[in-house]
């Protein structure tokens, strides 16, 4: 058992209920899942492992298919507005408190109804359509020290970077001035899986080649 | 050879399923920007196979396919013309990295197109509460970029195919969800289109004869017209900020044999020339232009825009660093700040924010951890007012007013005065959890800088 998720001990208490546990109520994700989602608001602190991967496992489903789970919703929010709402109608209405584009106005009902069948339908057609991974391609400047750097060798180092989801492409020496050239190197990412952050420390760990990386282009495959 | 062109750049957001890329490929291949041969290479594949009748499609799927191998720089960078423009155009991944690069990177959009798509069900998924969509658009507003065009793609599938209601159900949503976020739905085109089979694209379709066109009222002129790309064409052009103060953050330093010292980077505003005597931020070291250089090539004259190296005397590479900021030393020039206010928004910050967080800040090439020294009030993203005074913390999804205090020396500027100074992103467990942008700088007094030879005899030589 577990207290009000929105307090640290509550969370820590989930925690530890989520580690034997898969769901908060039985062997399926029910609308007793959808009532602590929504209390919680927002992914729980790395340090609640448990309470993270369930967080992330709900997260994972369609609004449609939320829609579609049964069970009780568990009253969460002690003070707050009651979640049994939240969970009736779980896409219109997913926690205001992550919400950054909120509506002042209360949308009307029938609308909303009809918005939602549209969301599902549509939800459903897609469903029989196989997942597009979604790709970038980044170009990156990678730039030397001065004009005696083996930028030969520096790209050679930077190729020999490998990361799940990381594909490296074309690459050309580009002036810049002064007899300085710039490693100028396409790659292709996964989103899901690399962290440009990630890459741009990867590669200025070659240290003794390169002074610093910067993105030239980045887009959507 | 006419008169040349103006650069103008532009980003595409919109959910994935929104046929963006579609709508954005169609643009590249029909205005010049897919070379000729690669073209007619793979329209003639299309022949051989048999799908002449698809061959834009296949076309599409070809130069994909070639984007995911990444084997041709060229297309990495998308560009094309229209009558007025050369465009670059960005389609907005859905990385959470590309947040930062819309904040630091080196275009700053000047127009951003949003595409929607008409089908059943989809436009309405496509801009839920929870999509990247909306942080796109409320980002892209947030951060300077005013414009905006809307395309109601795929009209083709809508039910019945190019519906009128249909249309004028999605104009009016969108309005008052782009009017949510701050854009004046007068001054937005909207455009039904098919980016697929063409439609009001780059000539107006016969399959939608009830649409008049697109017309948009605004201060600096009103428009109108029936394409995407007649839009497109009356985008403003941005004002080249060539009549403001020079601002050149530095990316890198270089020291050359024979040559000596060459910071590198990018005009942001002003102009940089040989002999401008320019002081470098916050370390006040003043010192003489000697010659400037653009692709190895000799510059008179840098403008904004441009990706300069410029050669210095007396100063060694030891002295100045990535994040400096370079300024003419006679014309309003750039100083170090003590403290800066700025509208933060907080955007997935897994826990909450209170006074004395310190997460690192990316402000043009600068990257320095500041302190949230006092969250002196929540307000109304939209309209700027105050909605709780002194708040114990800030969340996700909140605005507030913050004062910041560097922990090491920076240059940072007003946004409204400086606009690629004056934006920054929030990075924390190498996350964007917040972006910012600053409304007024607290500047520290430039004293007790270096002054090199070269800019006294400079200086002198003046007078």
């Amino acid at each position: 058992a577990f207290g009000d998720v929105t307090t640290p001990q509550g969370l820590k208490e989930l925690n530890a209920f989520l580690a034997d546990n898969s769901y908060i109520s039985g062997y399926t994700p029910s609308k007793a899942d959808l009532s602590v989602f929504d209390a919680l608001g927002k992914a729980p602190s790395a340090d609640n492992v448990n309470v993270a991967r369930w967080y992330r496992h709900i997260a994972s489903f369609e609004a449609a298919e939320r829609a579609a789970w049964s069970g009780t919703p568990l009253p969460q929010l002690a003070g707050g507005k009651p979640t049994v709402a939240a969970a009736a109608k779980p896409a219109a209405d997913d926690d205001d408190d992550v919400d950054l584009f909120g509506s002042d106005d209360e949308e009307d009902e029938e609308a909303e109804r009809i918005k939602q069948e549209r969301v599902a339908a549509y939800a459903a057609k897609k469903s029989k359509k196989p997942a597009l991974i979604a790709k970038s391609s980044v170009l990156l400047d990678v730039k030397p020290w001065d004009d005696e750097t083996d930028m030969k060798e520096m790209e050679n180092n930077v190729r020999t970077i490998e990361m799940d989801g990381l594909l490296w492409g074309a690459s050309k020496l580009v002036p810049v001035g002064y007899g300085i050239n710039k490693l100028q190197i396409m790659c292709v990412i996964e989103d899901d899986k690399v962290s440009i952050d990630l890459l741009q420390e990867k590669i200025e760990e070659f240290e003794d080649f390169v002074q610093s990386v910067d993105i030239a282009a980045f887009n959507k495959i | 050879m006419g008169k040349e062109k103006i650069h103008i750049n532009i980003v595409v957001i919109g959910h994935v399923d929104s046929g963006k890329s579609t709508t954005t490929g169609h643009l590249i291949y029909k205005c010049g920007g897919i070379d000729k041969r690669t073209i007619e290479k793979f329209e003639k594949e299309a022949q051989e196979m048999g799908k002449g009748s698809f061959k834009y499609a296949w076309v599409l799927d070809k130069l994909k396919a070639e984007r995911e191998r990444g084997i041709t720089i060229d297309i990495a960078l998308w560009k094309f013309e229209t009558a007025k423009y050369y465009v670059t155009i960005i389609d907005a991944p859905g990385h959470r990295d590309f947040i930062k690069n819309m904040i630091t990177g080196t275009s700053q959009a000047d127009c951003a197109v949003l595409i929607v798509a008409a089908g059943t069900g989809e436009f309405e998924a496509g801009i839920s509460k929870n999509g990247q969509t909306r942080e796109h658009a409320l980002l892209a507003f947030t951060l300077g970029v005013k414009q905006l065009i809307v395309g109601v793609n795929k009209m083709d599938s809508s039910e019945p195919p190019y519906s009128e209601a249909r249309y004028e159900e999605i104009k009016k949503e969108v309005s008052s969800y782009i009017k949510k976020i701050g854009y004046n739905p007068a001054a937005v085109a909207f455009v039904p289109i098919s980016g697929w089979h063409g439609d009001n694209m780059l000539e107006p379709s016969t399959n939608m004869p009830w649409f008049k066109g697109w017309k948009v009222e605004r201060k600096e002129g009103n428009a109108d017209g029936k394409t995407l790309i007649d839009a497109l064409d009356a985008i403003l052009p941005p004002a080249r900020p060539t009549d403001k103060a020079l601002r050149l953050p530095l990316q890198d330093v270089y020291k050359i044999g024979g040559i000596g010292t060459v910071p590198v980077g990018r005009v942001e505003t002003g102009v940089l020339k040989p002999g401008t005597v320019v002081v470098f931020a916050p370390a006040n070291i003043t010192t003489e232009v000697k010659s400037v250089e653009m692709h190895h090539e000799a510059l008179q004259e840098a403008v904004p825009g441009d990706n300069v190296g410029f050669n210095v005397k007396n100063v060694s590479v030891k002295e100045l660093r990535r994040g400096y900021v370079a300024g003419d030393s006679k014309a309003n020039p750039p100083k170090g700040a003590a403290d800066f206010t700025a509208q933060v928004i907080v955007l997935n910050h897994p826990g909450q924010i209170a006074n004395g967080y310190t997460p690192v800040l990316d402000c043009h090439t600068a990257h320095i951890a500041c302190k949230f020294a006092e969250i002196k009030e929540k307000v109304d993203r939209r309209s700027g007012k105050t909605t709780e005074e002194n708040p114990k913390f800030i969340k996700s999804g909140d605005a507030a007013i913050v004062n910041l205090v560097p922990s090491k020396p920076l240059c940072v500027e007003a946004f409204q005065e400086f606009p690629p100074l004056g934006r920054f992103a929030v990075r924390d467990m190498r996350q964007t959890v917040a972006v910012g942008v600053i409304k007024a700088v607290n500047f520290k007094d430039a004293s007790g800088g270096k002054v090199t030879k070269a800019a006294e005899k400079a200086t002198k030589g003046k007078k």
